[in-house]
């Protein structure tokens, strides 16, 4: 027996495919222990803790580890631009171990690489670093549904029997045959680039927008409102071989899409720079050269701590 | 903020309704659970990091839909179960880590096998083993038994070592229909 064959237990597992011995077999490994009830040693514990939470508010996009807004449950509708893919960890999580769990196909990629993928009816799918689709079983039967987080660029396959539609949390956006990006990588902002055809955007259930080729609809959370405005989709949506551009972003989601790209932690210090606009091309370059780029363009300092750049 | 009278449930509300500081309560209240837990399945403390990481990540990301049915903390050990078996699915297919698994974790999940259930596999596959064609069952049994290399297995009976390949593909396509998947777990356990 090697770790490959035990691999491919624990994917039946987690498929609900496993058989009733593989299935109590991964269950008594999983068995709460005496030893899981130990507490860390003080010293450990604190280090532990510190890293841990420091890694989380980077990742989760928190810029520091302070008090989001909060939003009142009744405020307005936008206060939930969540960002979600239903993973099938949902599935399980919710009824760990049942035997007829719905097939979902996930699809990630990995921070500090992108992927194209085709999916079954021919549409192609390139996800940014970190991105994940989330594909039901019956994708291209009746529609052609699909769920995801993070910044995926979609050219879809015509057909107008089955309506294509991307889900990233309450925000719906529906086609018939066109490319388009959604970019949805946190629960405070979510953008949708189209390049061609036309797109319906939908939120919490009611329509938002009809965009055409070249326009951005971007939703801002904080502020509680959306902004259409004119880009030049060919470039901004080609970021796999044209590189990255971003035009009048936001330093902060601009230095969120580089930590995700590169696979390194960037954060941002000094409030100020969050919100300086930028527009930049960032090709072919390394981590280093592209923040040294744009420090020269902006005019801010950073250092580099161990595997972070601090900007200041 | 005070914290210590809230909830699971207070606090549950309050991250739904985006509220970090609330979320980092959770964080500081079950972190090490959840890690302690990992950290006693995957005995590297890195990775027993990232599936912590995951399992509040996913937790935070999902804030909006997460449905949680139970309490907060059956829920976190749900996910942090989930979390490390699909670590575990990962990592099992990265070349650079498969030696160092199979020296940590497989022998602990080995343990876990009922031995009385591996008997009783055993003895069913050893009646299918010996069903096999001679060669064939020669074959396999130096690869399962005597665990040969493909190569070694070769030099022995002096046949090339594709033949040695089709002779065990054979083997196990025999075996795997006359004993059903359940019993493929047995057939990698019979030199344990």
């Amino acid at each position: 027996m090697n770790i490959e064959q035990l691999g491919d237990i624990i994917d039946r597992y987690l498929a609900g495919t496993a058989t009733d011995p593989e299935k109590s077999w991964v269950e008594q490994w999983l068995q709460q222990r005496p030893e899981d009830l130990q507490s860390l040693a003080p010293e450990t514990q604190n280090a532990v803790h510190d890293r841990l939470w420091q890694s989380f508010a980077a990742r989760a996009g928190w810029q520091s580890a302070r008090p989001a807004r909060i939003f009142p449950v009744s405020s307005k509708w936008l206060a939930y631009a969540a960002a979600v893919a239903i993973l099938i960890a949902c599935a399980l999580w919710l009824r760990p171990a049942t035997d007829h769990l719905p097939v979902v196909q996930t699809i990630s990629a990995q921070p500090g690489s992108h992927k194209k993928v085709t999916l079954p009816d021919s549409t192609v799918a390139h996800l940014f670093p970190g991105a994940t689709l989330t594909i039901p079983d019956d994708y291209n039967t009746k529609d052609r549904r699909i769920a995801l987080t993070g910044r995926v660029f979609f050219e879809v396959k015509a057909d107008a029997a089955r309506p294509f539609q991307v889900t990233s949390g309450k925000i719906v956006t529906k086609v018939l045959g066109t490319s388009f990006e959604v970019m949805a990588t946190d629960s405070l902002h979510a953008a949708i680039t189209v390049r061609t055809g036309k797109v319906g955007v939908h939120f919490d259930g009611r329509p938002l927008a009809e965009l055409t080729p070249g326009k951005r609809l971007r939703l801002h959370v904080q502020r509680q409102d959306f902004s259409i405005d004119d880009v030049n989709a060919a470039m901004l949506c080609e970021w796999w071989n044209k590189g990255m551009v971003f035009h009048q972003e936001p330093l902060e989601e601009v230095v969120q899409a580089l930590s995700g790209w590169y696979n390194i932690p960037i954060t941002i210090t000094n409030e100020k720079w969050k919100t300086e606009p930028v527009t930049i091309r960032l090709r072919n370059l390394s981590a280093g050269e592209a923040v040294s780029l744009l420090s020269q363009t902006l005019g801010f300092r950073y250092k580099k701590d161990r595997n972070n750049i601090i900007i200041y | 903020m005070q914290t210590c009278a809230l909830t699971d449930l207070d606090i549950w509300q309050r991250v739904r309704q985006d509220d970090g500081a609330a979320f980092k309560v959770l964080f500081d209240r079950y972190w090490e659970k959840l890690y302690v837990y990992a950290l006693n399945r995957l005995p590297s403390e890195s990775d027993a990091q990232d599936v912590v990481q995951d399992v509040m990540i996913s937790l935070w990301s999902r804030r909006a839909t997460v449905n949680i049915t139970t309490t907060l903390a059956a829920y976190l050990h749900a996910a942090v179960q989930y979390e490390v078996l699909a670590f575990l699915s990962r990592a099992s297919k990265l070349a650079g880590r498969k030696e160092e698994l199979e020296k940590t974790v497989l022998p602990a999940f080995i343990s876990f096998l009922d031995p009385l259930q591996l008997k009783e596999f055993q003895s069913l596959v050893e009646a299918e083993v010996s069903r096999l064609p001679e060669k064939m069952q020669q074959v396999y049994r130096l690869r399962q038994e005597k665990d040969l290399s493909v190569r070694e297995i070769s030099r022995l009976l002096d046949v090339s070592e594709q033949t040695v390949r089709n002779q065990l593909n054979a083997s196990y396509h025999k075996l795997r229909k006359h004993l059903k998947e359940a019993m493929l777990t047995a057939i990698f356990f019979q030199h344990f």
